[in-house]
């Protein structure tokens, strides 16, 4: 017995050894970035602006963008969560496919497959509407209890995290709209242009784009560059939503690896250029360790699993 | 206004931007030759340059890298039998035969010359009535979207003759392999049967590619054997006498005006406008017999209405920041990022910005017509190759091109699968384009055709009511459809009054 716990301990340190070994050695090739989407939207503009600039600059290897979308992005986010946890894998993704995906079907990952690394940048969600739409909460709210069914909302999809938002919205005040889902932001806008849709949650950048309103901020402030939008606690309402974009490793990934790329990027939101950058996209930085971030993560995950209990949304 | 012309064109005529245009149209009309490397992948490997770049020679990179890419997909359909992009599919239709009969030249002189027309026409009405148009653009809901898509499929009963069972058959099962994957509205999983690779969904170009392209390396590969496979052999592009440009300027007219509409509106594409105007040129083209055999006709239909789609495409993207495919939406994205915000403002906060890209359009155009005889010449010395070399080539190319899309193994393997598949269909005298053609209009057409039973909770009969343009459209996909037959009637009484007292038959 004695003698089988000193060999397990000796395997154990040789272990321990060898993988403390690689990661002081790392990274010794190329690193692969996963964006679950396609590219040229603001997941995959983060990744190539910010995230992959940062580790060429601090490892000295390259940092290859690798855009893996389909499935409401859970076959990339799926890739990353069987890939081997070396280091050379990671992923850069919206929410969805870790705190939401995950809880709304089954799929060959859960969110502990993913080990957070670091929080890029977060822009608080929009109840944007039409114009010819009451442009206070509360007449909308009150036109749309007196007509049920009258209004539609749009989403980027079933199950994606705007029609998750305004599922919950109806819920709480009680109003009866029609889903109509589209595949993307540019879609939706053009529903929305053309009266089919009158209602989408999302960033507030769509707002003066495409010469909409905002009726609330699902945040407890309102946002500086939205002034007279009023926040959802100002309402009285306890949604909060937000789309927000993170660095993830596969679970399993040693410590020190994701400690040197947490390094390599914590400085991103202190560069001037960088900020512009994700402004431009409608979205600001949030500082948070690793820890504070893994905590953020089981927080979004637990918020979103009473939603969808609360709602009965299942899909298969 | 003036001034922010002048200003865009010093911006577009500066050395940088006419070779980012110069480049990005060569590149693209490379990649867009190479079947299985499409327009958006084209773009998507330009797309780290652009960081780079000022804005005016970032849009007209990827304008330029559009453009190519839209008509170097012609050249491989009509050497090879294989679209090098899914916009060309309909290309396929007359260019291989021509190619076939050694006349490979001409079809490309007539596809070059029909995506320049194209090109510059759909800029001329991009150009004149952009914001007009886009607005019109905004008619378009989901029950008019289904309508337009319903007059697409139409094509599938013009290029299905010989057997019209055999090519509906293939069209359906076209529609019914877009259906695997996620279900647009529900968002449940349909027809994976737990297999979670499943669960995007087939990859359309992967289809295209195994259908066509390795479909066609098994043919040949079946003909080299028994030493019958006729070699595709010519030495450049050649274009035909001005008598027969003449007599098909209507017609050139006709297409470049489909496409450019189609271009406008949002979520159609480069493949609905080939395959619309190619009903299209089937139905009213005196020389419509010939069509599906090589005639240029075919060529022109095609080439013309997907190459206008790249300036209509614009015209909502611009004009209203609605993208109206994949490669316009990595446009804008670039835009953003160089601080430029597309939407409804963009025409009055950054014109300079709005006609660089018209000019850049127009100057992609013109080098196109230039870089396409280099490409072909090129093209045609990859064909001297032995035949066996060349075919192995095709399939490692097309293999690493469907990697490419989404970087998956699985897509190999439906690549090859489709192959089989395809070449099966083949030998059984089954189409594969109607396959295709389902495939590429599907999923716009399930999800449009949803959307509107959405609005109308489940209620059909509303699509034919309250929406005049769906009217209108629903009328001439009736139309196209049963001209045929109403053609076939009357040339039979003509047969049986020419006769001379034609005996009564009972049936």
């Amino acid at each position: 017995m004695k003698k089988t716990f000193s060999v397990l301990a000796c395997i154990m340190a040789l272990f321990l050894c060898v993988s403390g070994a690689s990661a002081a050695n790392w990274p010794a090739k190329n690193i692969t970035v996963l964006v679950p989407l396609a590219a040229g939207g603001n997941t995959d503009g983060l990744a190539r602006g910010l995230i992959v600039p940062a580790l060429e600059k601090a490892f000295g290897v390259k940092a290859l963008v690798k855009n893996v979308p389909g499935g409401a992005l859970t076959l990339g986010a799926a890739e990353v969560a069987n890939s081997k946890p070396d280091g050379y894998t990671l992923m850069v993704a919206p929410l969805g496919p870790v705190v939401l995906q995950t809880q709304l079907r089954t799929l060959p990952y859960g969110k502990d497959a993913f080990a957070p690394i670091y929080f890029i940048a977060n822009s608080p969600s929009f109840l944007i509407a039409t114009k010819d739409v009451p442009s206070s909460f509360d007449a909308m709210i009150a036109d749309a209890k007196a007509n049920p069914g009258k209004y539609v909302y749009g989403s980027t999809g079933p199950g994606t995290v705007p029609h998750i938002n305004l599922i919950a919205l109806c819920k709480q005040y009680g109003v009866e709209m029609k889903h109509v889902p589209d595949r993307s932001g540019a879609e939706v806008m053009k529903s929305m242009a053309s009266g089919t849709t009158h209602f989408f949650a999302d960033a507030g950048m769509y707002i003066p784009r495409y010469d909409l309103q905002g009726l609330v901020i699902f945040s407890d402030e309102r946002h500086p560059d939205f002034p007279n939008i009023p926040s959802a606690k100002e309402i009285g309402s306890d949604q909060r939503f937000s789309v927000w974009n993170a660095l993830y490793a596969p679970a399993g990934t040693p410590a020190e690896i994701l400690d040197k790329i947490y390094d390599a990027c914590k400085d991103l939101s202190k560069d001037p250029e960088a900020q512009k950058f994700v402004s431009g996209m409608g979205a600001h930085f949030i500082d948070m360790t690793r820890a504070e971030f893994t905590d953020f993560v089981n927080a979004e995950y637990d918020k979103f699993g009473g939603i969808i209990k609360e709602a009965g949304i299942k899909l298969e | 206004m003036d001034q922010a012309i002048l200003e865009a064109f010093a911006q577009t005529t500066s050395w940088m931007c006419l070779l980012c245009i110069f480049v990005g149209t060569l590149w693209g009309i490379i990649v867009g030759a190479l079947p299985g490397l499409g327009s958006v992948l084209a773009i998507t490997i330009c797309l780290p340059f652009t960081y780079a770049l000022d804005p005016a020679s970032a849009i007209a990179l990827l304008l330029g890298c559009y453009c190519g890419s839209v008509y170097g997909g012609c050249i491989s359909a009509i050497l090879i039998n294989t679209p090098g992009t899914p916009q060309s599919a309909a290309t396929c239709f007359d260019g291989f035969p021509m190619a076939q009969q050694g006349k490979a030249d001409l079809a490309l002189g007539w596809a070059t010359g029909s995506s320049v027309f194209g090109g510059l026409l759909s800029c001329i009405v991009l150009i004149v009535c952009g914001p007009q148009l886009a607005k019109f653009a905004l008619n378009f809901g989901p029950v008019e979207t289904f309508a337009l898509i319903l007059m697409a499929l139409t094509c599938i009963a013009s290029i299905s003759k010989g057997s019209m069972p055999a090519g509906l058959l293939s069209g359906v099962l076209g529609l019914f392999l877009v259906t695997v994957g996620m279900d647009p509205v529900s968002g449940n999983m349909r027809f994976t049967f737990g297999y979670f690779k499943l669960s995007g969904g087939f990859e359309l170009i992967a289809v295209v590619v195994g259908v066509f392209a390795l479909t066609e390396v098994f043919a040949r590969a079946a003909e080299f054997l028994n030493n019958k496979a006729p070699q595709v052999a010519y030495s450049g592009m050649r274009f035909a006498p001005w008598h027969e440009w003449k007599i098909r300027i209507g017609l050139l007219l006709k297409s470049s005006i489909i496409g450019s509409v189609v271009g406008i509106l949002p979520g159609t594409g480069a493949a609905t406008a080939a395959f619309i105007s190619y009903a299209e040129a089937k139905r009213s083209s005196p020389r419509s017999a010939g069509m599906g055999q090589g005639e240029p006709d075919g060529l022109v239909a095609s080439e013309a209405a997907n190459n206008a789609v790249t300036g209509g495409a614009l015209v909502p993207s611009l004009a209203l920041g609605l993208p109206g495919d994949a490669v316009t939406a990595v446009m804008l994205a670039t835009l953003v990022l160089h601080g430029i915000t597309p939407g409804v403002r963009l025409m009055i906060d950054n014109p300079v910005a709005v006609y660089s890209a018209f000019i850049a359009l127009i100057i992609a155009n013109i080098l196109m017509f230039f870089q396409g005889f280099a490409v072909a010449k090129f093209f045609a010395r990859f064909l001297r190759i032995p035949e066996p070399l060349l075919m192995g080539m095709v399939v490692i190319l097309c293999l690493l091109g469907t990697y490419g899309i989404r970087n998956s193994a699985f897509d190999l393997v439906v690549t090859l699968v489709f192959g089989i598949f395809g070449y099966i269909l083949r030998v059984f005298g089954m189409p594969v384009a109607p396959l295709v053609i389902g495939m590429v209009l599907g999923t716009q057409l399930e999800l449009s055709l949803r959307q509107g039973l959405l609005l109308s909770d489940g209620n059909f009969w509303a699509f034919f009511n309250g929406h005049p343009i769906a009217l209108a459209l629903f009328a001439m996909t009736a139309v196209l459809l049963c001209l045929p037959l109403i053609r076939y009637g009357l040339e039979r009484r003509r047969a049986a009054l020419g006769q001379a007292a034609p005996p009564e038959v009972e049936e």
